[in-house]
């Protein structure tokens, strides 16, 4: 007995100071009493109160309303994963992730984010792929699995491809890329869900049938051009007849896609039709049928004019064949602007005549002196008479180009007879009557007019005024 | 010396235990008062019996004022049967039938120990080794979809029910089944022309506990372990030893073409897998192997390891890896010759670090090709071999700015070889939960989006609001679509309205609805899905 109370001693001993192992693990902190009462130790539903917001799972939806158990497999709670596949056996067979809340919530599996899933996916939905049902797309046979599903149309739309007859796709070759033809924002493959982009069927063409072009089903190798369909019409035309030697064959050059062939403008930006080229028979310009390798340049059409022209002659006068240096289209070939910068056509030369002084047509060595055509004017002056005077013939000397020939500077005065622009007399007169009075004869002066009190007594002739007084300054 | 220690001892245990009690009326105090009932403390709760009364005393006479339901060996609890207010700390009286002095000899353990504890309980439930636990839901959902454009309107129903019966009847048989049904309306002849176009059996397994580490399973069961191989009808074996274990299962694959059974689609495989869970840290790896066959011919061959561990405080990894080892090669339909390979046709990494109470950091790569099933798709093998890998890439930063207020970014690339060009998106979202005042929760978020074939710009705003205790949750949603359409350089403009409402009928019974409607300038969509589900 005594033996059997040491030993219940010792143990007691033992125990009693023994760390208590907690079953929720160490460094367990929560309060028993949060879970549990005197009731026992089972959860004590009546007084749990674990805020398990503190956590880093925050319990919502329906996670609020599941046992513990089932998340915490066992009593040591910081034990449980965090993924959800830990606790739901992923049956999409790891094709999506770990990131249920993608797709689900803690409240539903329902997923009802579909659309704004693929707004940020390979494919967001547009059209009719915003109204059909998932596995239209992601077929699987459970409909759970959601394998690689490519994004370009043929992925899904294949068995459309192979089953389409008007045009049967496969045999015409078309191309396996929808978006060439089919809008994605469509409901239909036909109708305003057709796109022929590259060919756009408007106007005209809005309404005809596919074999009209598409002859033997040549989809993929159809023409473009115009005469390839229109042939028949370009030798059927009447109004005016189409041949070949004066109407091209690319139709577009003339007409547009407008039903009728009307209106049918010509579109002849590479040589403007205007002003004298306006109402021209094509024929004029496109001798031979040749519209392919019409050339521009004037003389071209236009020898003929350049040749009969005898107001100036253009021939004789080596006039350029370029007709557009000196004329625009403008019909008549007039107004001509002559390009005579060594010769400036100015003030009284603005408005001649070209014959006025290229005399003979000689527009090649005229000369441009001014004498060579103004030799009448010096001769037949006579306010003074030049000839009389000896004027120099040099009519820059004392005239400018101002017409009327004034006005008139003499600064030979001076040297050739009396200086008046300098010396003694200069600025002492206005006009030359002051000193000529008789203005038919400019030989005569008169020097006694303004100097009569200057040897007075002597009576001197103004001869011998000038005699003795050469250059106006005192003997 | 013997003496001493022997009068020690027993002096001791007196002290911390049972003292010797020999009045009629003996002296407890309420230490807890509940809803249903009040716990008594004695010192021995010896010759007091379940069903006595214990009295109150009140005005110098004992009044009855509680009917004793539960006994431990100190305390009971009891039924309130007296008007009076009975608070913590009152004194209650219990009238002894016999009164028998304890022996010496009968000292109980330590009272420190859990076992004691548990043995002091008011009420000790002994659980029996194998405990039966039966949970499930049985739920009901529609999918809606009208709009004013030429696709036709429809309605579709689905219908699912989950059960997990374990060790049923306490015994070491347990059940799984998960089930879903669906169909659209108006076109039930789908379902008549074959059921399993409609219903999808995902599990219906026995599972049969052979002891502590073994457990055999028989029927269709999508093991956790490999998930990626989805359900098989057959057997699995799964022998545990410490935290390692072994598994091994033959059986069939589902029908390739409706899920139902396929006597031809014989498959096999065994995994090992490790697990090291403590309170901090968790370290997982598994690593199987499987043939699949068609026919008796090799249909696919393949390994799956998969990788999960905490060790690093605040950084969580994942991994996964899924290697082809099997495949055939040749020009033509009837000329392929057997190889073996080593290919990878899945990669899934995935790392999260909370790099501070702040701001936590996430990234993952996803790269899947499509699986080739050699045998079952040789008749249309050439229209499959598009086996280029499809690469995703996740980038993702969460900032927590205040305790109620978070902002995140998150960008993503994906890439298929045969993709016009990749798909790019950023999206950030703003979050501010619980505003003051309103109990409400606002999210604004914006993403951008290049695809394939269009360019998006989206504006969000989501505002959220629980009612009732949580117990009625509705959402409310906006947002702003445009996307452009680089080809035909033509934009199409959405409006967006969202709305939904959870609610938690009872503990057991849930049901929300949502609806989404998408206007454009033409067209018009709206969605409605409903769910009612019943937990049991």
């Amino acid at each position: 007995m005594r033996i059997l109370s040491l030993l219940i001693f010792i143990t007691g001993l033992f125990f009693s100071n023994q760390k208590t192992d907690s079953p929720h693990g160490p460094d367990f902190k929560i309060s028993c009493k949060t879970c549990h009462s005197p009731k026992g130790w089972q959860l004590d539903k009546e007084t749990y109160s674990f805020n398990h917001n503190t956590t880093k799972l925050p319990l919502t939806g329906q996670h609020k309303e599941v046992s513990c158990r089932q998340c915490h497999p066992t009593l040591i709670f910081t034990g449980a994963k965090p993924n959800c596949i830990d606790c739901h056996t992923d049956i999409h067979q790891a094709t999506l992730g770990l990131d249920c809340s993608r797709c689900h919530t803690p409240a539903t599996w329902l997923v009802t984010n579909v659309i704004e899933l693929h707004q940020t996916s390979r494919f967001p939905l547009i059209g009719a792929h915003r109204t059909a049902d998932c596995i239209q797309c992601h077929k699987s046979e459970n409909f759970t699995r959601l394998d690689v599903t490519g994004v370009n149309c043929i992925d899904c739309h294949r068995a459309n491809y192979l089953a389409t007859t008007n045009p049967n796709h496969p045999q015409s070759g078309i191309s396996e890329d929808c978006l060439l033809c089919h809008a994605i924002t469509s409901f239909q493959w036909t109708g305003a869900g057709f796109n022929h982009a590259t060919f756009p069927l408007v106007q005209g063409h809005a309404a005809v049938k596919c074999s009209d072009c598409h002859a033997q089903g040549t989809f993929t190798t159809a023409s473009t051009v115009c005469y390839t369909c229109h042939q028949q019409d370009y030798i059927a035309a009447k109004n005016p007849v189409h041949t070949p030697a004066v109407y091209s064959n690319n139709c577009q050059d003339c007409h547009t896609l407008s039903p009728g062939w009307k209106p049918a403008a010509i579109n002849h930006t590479a040589f403007p039709l205007t002003l004298g080229h306006s109402l021209p028979a094509c024929t004029d310009c496109h001798k031979d049928g040749n519209y392919a390798a019409t050339p521009t340049v004037c003389y071209s059409c236009h020898q003929t004019n350049y040749t009969a022209t005898t107001n100036p002659n253009h021939i004789i006068s080596g006039f350029p064949n370029t007709c557009a240096t000196c004329h625009t289209t403008t019909p008549g070939w007039k107004p001509a602007v002559f390009n005579h910068t060594n010769f400036p056509l100015t003030l009284g030369h603005a408005t001649p005549v070209c014959a006025d002084c290229h005399i003979g047509g000689n527009y090649t060595s005229t000369s441009t002196v001014c004498y060579s055509c103004h030799a009448t004017d010096y001769n037949n002056t006579t306010n003074p008479k030049h000839s009389t005077l000896a004027f120099s013939t040099t009519c820059t000397t004392c005239h400018t180009t101002v017409p009327g020939w004034k006005p008139a500077t003499y600064t030979q005065h001076d040297a050739q007879f009396f200086p008046i622009y300098s010396g003694r007399h200069k600025g002492q007169w206005t006009n030359c009557k002051e000193c000529h009075p008789n203005t038919a004869n400019y030989l005569l002066y008169e020097c006694k007019i303004c100097h009569s009190s200057v040897h007075r007594s002597n009576n001197y002739t103004n001869a011998q005024c000038y005699n003795c007084h050469p250059r106006g300054t005192g003997g | 010396m013997k003496k001493i220690i022997f009068i020690i001892s027993i002096v001791v245990f007196s002290v911390r235990l049972n003292g010797q009690i020999s009045t009629e009326n003996v002296k407890g105090k309420v230490s807890f008062v509940s809803s249903q009932n009040i716990y008594v403390k004695f010192l021995t709760t010896n010759g007091i019996s379940t069903g006595d009364t214990l009295y109150i005393l009140s005005k110098g006479k004992l009044v009855p004022a509680l009917i004793v339901n539960n006994l431990s060996s100190v305390s009971c609890s009891g039924t309130v049967i007296s008007s009076l207010e009975i608070l913590v700390d009152d004194q209650l009286i219990a009238v002894r039938k016999n009164s028998v002095p304890k022996s010496v000899d009968k000292i109980p353990e330590t009272k420190n120990s859990y076992t004691e504890i548990l043995k002091d309980s008011v009420t000790i439930v002994k659980k029996p080794a194998l405990s039966q636990q039966i949970r499930g839901y049985i739920s009901a959902y529609s999918y809606s979809g009208f709009s004013n454009t030429p696709a036709p309107n429809s309605t579709q129903l689905r219908y699912t029910f989950s059960l997990d019966a374990k060790n049923i009847g306490n015994s070491k048989l347990s059940v799984e089944n998960y089930m879903s049904f669906r169909h659209k309306i108006g076109d039930w002849s789908a379902v008549k022309s074959n059921i399993f176009d409609a219903l999808k059996i995902y599990s219906l397994a026995l599972k049969y506990d052979v002891n502590k580490s073994t457990q055999i399973s028989i029927g269709r069961r999508i093991n956790p372990k490999i998930s990626t191989i989805g359900a098989m009808d057959g057997l699995q074996v799964e022998k545990s030893l410490n935290k390692l274990s072994i598994g091994a299962l033959a059986g069939y694959r589902p029908s390739f073409a409706d899920y139902s059974f396929d006597r031809h689609l014989f498959q096999y495989g065994a995994y090992l897998a490790y697990s090291s869970v403590t309170a901090e840290k968790y370290s997982e790896s598994s690593f199987a192997f499987m043939e699949q066959m068609n026919s008796g011919k090799t249909d696919r061959r393949f390994l799956y390891f998969q990788h999960s561990n905490s060790m690093i405080k605040n950084l969580y990894f994942y991994s996964a890896f899924e290697v082809d080892l099997y495949k055939l090669k040749g020009d033509t339909v009837t000329n392929y010759l057997a190889q073996n390979t080593f290919n990878l046709t899945g990669a899934f990494l995935s790392l999260r670090y909370k790099l501070s109470k702040k701001l936590t950091l996430s990234g993952s790569y996803d790269g899947r090709k499509n699986v080739i099933y050699y045998e079952s798709f040789k008749t249309y093998l050439d229209l499959i071999l598009e086996t280029a890998m499809r690469s995703s890439f996740r980038l993702q930063a969460d900032y927590r700015i205040s305790n109620n207020l978070v902002f995140g970014l998150q960008t993503g690339y994906r890439f298929l070889k045969t993709d016009p060009r990749p798909s790019k998106n950023l999206y950030g979202y703003l979050t501010y939960s619980q505003i003051p005042g309103l109990n409400l929760s606002v999210t604004l978020s914006g993403t951008y989006l290049e695809s394939s074939y269009v360019n998006s710009k989206i504006l969000g705003a989501t505002f959220n609001h629980d009612f009732f205790s949580n117990k009625l949750s509705a959402s409310l949603g906006y947002r702003y679509l445009d996307y452009k359409y680089p080809e035909s350089l033509s934009n199409t403009v959405q409006n967006v309205g969202e709305m939904s409402l959870f609610m938690q009928l009872s503990r057991k019974i849930s049901f929300s609805i949502s609806y989404e409607g998408t206007f454009e300038k033409q067209n018009k969509y709206n969605r409605f899905y409903l769910q009612l589900r019943k937990r049991f």
